[in-house]
């Protein structure tokens, strides 16, 4: 069968129902924040053994990408990202919610996550064996670095005390050490609490500093959470449309950046979108306007994280290494099928493959329309709800979203504590943000450094390990240094034609 | 607000540090206790805690303070109250659904959330329309997580 | 269960009698049950489960819905097994020697004895695995470039203290080779290492060498005979090494199950296991099985707690 065979495969009206229904079922789980894509589609797995083997891949992709796309809406409706893809949406998104663009914020978010989805996805289609031997060209060493270009969006998101956002940085740092280390089998700062053994969950800190803040702040104050559009505004599709196109190299280049950062295992789905956030500020004309409601940051981060879905699908099906969780619950219920993975997948299992691909292809356009119907409804509720039952649902969700995770009530707890202290510490000057990144980045960076320190010990050239003999290092180390030195450059200059004006 | 002079000292910020300067103290200390591969990061990124942490206690006295983050939220204090209360009742919903229950505990404080969230006086059928809607989000949700998905919901003592 | 007699007339006989009797004993499970993995999905835990499921709801009618609560290398979810209700409803997947080695070098939150095993169903044999563009042809290259340069030979694994960091010492033990065992966050990245260059082997299972076909050469395998899937590749025994083991998983339930529930199970389980497709299934994947039911699972564990003691000495020895 030809590619349009396959193509014609994927649009029969089942797998085309399929791919609805997952997609629409994805982006409401997606959007409650704690409800994972894991979690659904692992939940969905045995309805599909009744299914076609395509059929039933169809709508767990559907889910996966709608899921990633749904986490959009809380990190710009309420500020709290429901997955560590989300973090860097919050950064803009919540700003254009509250100056009253948060119907506009939710349209570019869907043009962004349809553009880079089918980056990610023809990507996936087209250069796939090629594609793969970048998840074995990054080793440890490049994870490092990353994890390190990741924290270098401390510097940028704490202009007016860089001192304060180091520090943050360093105590998420040190919360990403909690628990078992998987180099070395410490037990670290848990203070013989067994609940702290697996560490600090990142979704409940993650809804604890950023959620817990807005629903203090909702309560302080009267009236609505949100401002009301004048009546009769529409989806603004051609306004953000214009945005889209106007800064199309954005969108381009972060939907690069997130296929190829999302096909790192493990690692990619969180670092893709920080990364391509901080190159889209680093390159914008108006980078004052990053964090305060640009945009450009918005469509740059949700472009990102929706390609690392077909980014994440190359190493999962070209070397059997499943690159993020869902993509390892979908590997699972290939194997059952019977399907293999692996270099001769795209060979002997093609019309499965291919169809499962287009399915995928289909399953993010669709996510236009549903995204837009879902998101209008989601803006106008938030508007229209009074803020007595908007602050209950929202803390509701909260509660059960850090709890659903790992089903650890001691995950609640954390969470609560942490949004309480984080809003304190953000009350004498320190942003939630670099905590956030140090936890997330915290244990790529430090398992990546100390397995580079043994490997490069083994083999008595530790420095080698490092940096000097590692060609993609010296790139990235290069953007490290672009990012940290040029605002500082900027700074001095203009601080020097300021006295001499 | 980034080039807004402070000249104040900024006590709360010197705090925190103090605070932190502790925290990074501890993560040191503990460090020694640890494997050569487990000690690296607590002792280098402790040490820099530390580092910044007295750097900070001086720029803050100096009233070099610095503003929060370039994450613009208001810093008004208007609503203490309310604040404080929400804070409290997360705090107890946290502790104690794990020990009373799950469905008892969430409408309990989601009705206390609403009580704090309003600010006028609203008729008795508004919060009776309120309290419905807690109960039925509070039971939907119950059922999503149990006969949907699975989730095992803690053993409290009540439901 | 009805399903065991053969005759209708005998189910007949049954169902007239369980309705005279006050409680139907015979109904379990009449609703799904909870597995629970402790670990992220996509490894062999998570694997063995989804390919008994389809199974599970065979026999019983009743499905298997299986969960993953990841955390400190499964000691997050064994620690809170017992707090679950001992309903037979949650079951909860193990594995050795984690559940040995975790208490022995760690404070896990539990000890090895407070884990139930109904039964255990399958193992992972250890398996020395290189790319196959590898200098190393055979077993006896590695070694004898491992024992050139002591330690400069590297191999990954997933996490330390864990199976294959056991089969790392015992390989050491038995060789008197070095090898730096290089500890990832999983099974993907080690495998992502060792493809990719940055390890010269990697310490796997079978279920590694089979996902991986030929983009890989297995040395040697820790079976007593070699696996049904892999007749050309030795087994560590037939090359002079006493080594035989892996990862062993079985399911456990909480303690306050009951003593028929936790038979009932494991009947339940052995009834898969001596399932051909479900063999057929398992093998292919790199598997192998085994079958300890809950009758024999105590003095089982008894002795595999016996062989992992001296290990974990040497293990935290070497830290």
């Amino acid at each position: 069968m030809d590619m349009l065979g396959f193509l014609g495969e994927a649009l029969s009206a089942r797998n085309l129902m399929f791919a609805l229904l997952g997609v629409i079922g994805g982006t409401v789980i997606g959007a409650l924040p704690g409800l994972s894509a894991t979690m659904a589609i692992a939940v969905m797995v045995p309805f599909t053994f009744a299914l076609e083997p395509a059929s039933g891949l169809i709508m767990l992709g559907a889910i996966y990408t709608g899921a990633i796309y749904g986490g959009a809406f809380a990190a710009i409706l309420v500020n709290t990202p429901g997955t560590p893809s989300a973090i860097a949406t919050t950064f803009d998104g919540y700003p254009m919610a509250r100056r009253g663009d948060g119907d506009l914020a939710v349209t570019i978010a869907t043009i962004a996550s349809v553009v880079g989805g089918l980056i990610g996805g023809l990507l996936l289609l087209t250069l796939s064996p090629m594609l793969a031997q970048v998840a074995l060209r990054f080793g440890s060493t490049e994870y490092f670095w990353l994890a390190v270009l990741g924290l270098t969006l401390i510097a940028v998101l704490s202009e007016g005390n860089l001192v304060k956002g180091l520090m943050g940085g360093c105590l998420g740092l040190l919360l990403s050490m909690v628990g078992v280390a998987v180099v070395g089998g410490d037990v670290r700062f848990t203070f013989g609490q067994r609940e702290l053994l697996g560490g600090i969950g990142i979704i409940p800190a993650l809804i604890g500093l950023y959620c817990i803040p807005v629903l203090i702040d909702m309560v302080a104050r009267p009236g609505q959470h949100l401002e009301a559009p004048p009546a009769g505004r529409g989806f603004r599709l051609l306004e953000a449309a214009g945005i889209a196109i106007r800064d199309f190299w954005n969108l381009i280049r972060s939907s690069l950046i997130g296929t190829v950062v999302g096909i790192l295992p493990g690692a990619g789905g969180s670092i893709a979108s920080l990364v391509s956030y901080s190159e889209a500020r680093r390159t914008a004309k108006n980078q004052a306007e990053y964090g305060k409601g640009a945009p450009g940051g918005l469509l740059s981060t949700e472009s990102a994280n929706n390609a690392t879905v077909g980014g994440g699908f190359i190493p999962t099906l070209v070397l059997g290494i499943p690159g993020t969780p869902p993509d390892a619950v979908i590997l699972g219920a290939l194997l059952v099928q019977g399907i293999r993975t692996g270099p001769a997948l795209f060979e002997t299992q093609g019309s499965i493959v291919y169809t499962f691909i287009f399915g995928l292809l289909i399953a993010t356009v669709l996510m236009l329309p549903v995204g837009l119907l879902i998101g209008r409804y989601a803006f106008r509720f938030i508007v229209a709800t009074p803020k007595a039952l908007l602050v209950p649902l929202i803390a509701f969700m909260t509660v059960l979203g850090s709890f659903a995770v790992h089903n650890h009530p001691s995950d609640v707890f954390v969470m609560v504590a942490l949004g309480v202290v984080g809003w304190l510490l953000n009350r004498a000057g320190y942003g939630p943000s670099p905590i956030v990144l140090g936890l997330v980045l915290g244990q790529i960076a430090e398992q990546g450094f100390v397995r580079a320190w043994m490997i490069g010990g083994a083999r008595g050239d530790f420095m080698g390990q490092l940096i000097v003999n590692r060609p993609i290092s010296w790139a990235i180390v290069a953007l490290i240094l672009l990012t940290v030195c040029l605002p500082l450059l900027k700074t001095l200059r203009n601080r020097r034609m300021k006295e001499a004006s | 607000m980034t080039d807004r002079p402070v000249t104040r000292p900024d006590l709360p910020g010197a705090a925190v540090a103090l605070i932190l300067l502790a925290v990074g103290l501890y993560a040191v200390w503990t460090s020694f206790a640890m494997t050569a591969l487990g000690a690296i990061f607590p002792r280098t990124i402790g040490g820099a805690l530390m580092a910044l942490s007295v750097i900070q206690i001086g720029l803050s006295l100096f009233g070099r303070g610095g503003q929060a983050s370039g994450e613009g939220r208001e810093a008004s204090w208007d609503g203490l109250t309310r604040r404080l209360g929400l804070a409290f009742v997360m705090i107890a919903w946290a502790v104690l659904f794990p020990v009373i229950g799950f469905v008892v505990t969430s409408i309990v404080a989601a009705t206390a959330l609403i009580v704090l969230a309003e600010h006028e006086r609203p008729s008795l059928l508004t919060w009776l329309v309120r309290i419905a809607v807690v109960l039925a989000m509070v039971g939907a949700f119950y059922w999503l997580m149990v006969r949907v998905l699975y989730i095992p919901m803690p053993r409290g003592w009540l439901f | 269960m009805t399903k065991h007699f053969r005759a209708p007339l005998a189910g007949l006989a049954a169902v007239a009698i369980a309705a005279w009797l006050p409680m139907p004993a015979a109904a379990f499970p009449d609703q799904p049950v909870n597995y629970i993995i402790p670990f992220d999905p996509g490894g062999e835990s998570d694997i063995s489960a989804r390919f008994q499921q389809p199974h599970f709801a065979e026999i019983t009618g009743q499905d298997l819905i299986i969960q993953y609560l990841p955390g400190a290398g499964g000691a997050s979810a064994w620690s809170g097994l017992n707090d679950y209700e001992g309903d037979g409803y949650t079951i909860m997947g193990t594995n050795l020697p984690h559940i040995v080695l975790q208490p022995l070098l760690q404070d896990p939150g539990y000890d090895t004895d407070d884990i139930v095993n109904v039964y255990i169903f399958h193992f992972t044999p250890d398996a020395l695995i290189v790319r196959a563009d590898s200098p190393y042809e055979t077993l006896e290259d590695f070694i004898e470039a491992a024992n050139e340069a002591p330690g400069a030979l590297t191999a990954s694994g997933s996490g330390t203290n864990s199976a294959n960091d056991v089969a790392n010492q015992l390989f050491e033990n038995e060789t008197g080779a070095v090898v730096t065992y290089i500890p990832y966050s999983g099974t993907a990245p080690s495998v992502t290492a060792l493809l990719g260059g940055e390890t010269d082997a990697a310490w796997g299972y079978t279920t590694v060498a089979a996902a991986q076909g030929d983009q890989v050469r297995t040395l040697a395998v820790a079976m007593e005979e070699r696996h049904p899937n892999f007749p050309d590749v030795p087994t560590f025994r037939e090359l002079g090494y006493d080594i035989v083991g892996g990862a062993y998983r079985g399911i456990a339930v909480p303690d306050g199950t009951p003593e028929e529930r936790r038979q009932e199970l494991s009947d339940i389980i052995a009834e898969i296991n001596a399932n051909p497709d479900f063999i057929a299934q398992m093998e292919e994947a790199g598997f192998a099985m085994i079958d300890v039911p809950y009758a024999e699972a105590a003095d089982w564990m008894d002795e595999r707690k016996a062989f992992y003691a001296e290990i974990a000495e040497q293990l935290a020895a070497g830290r």
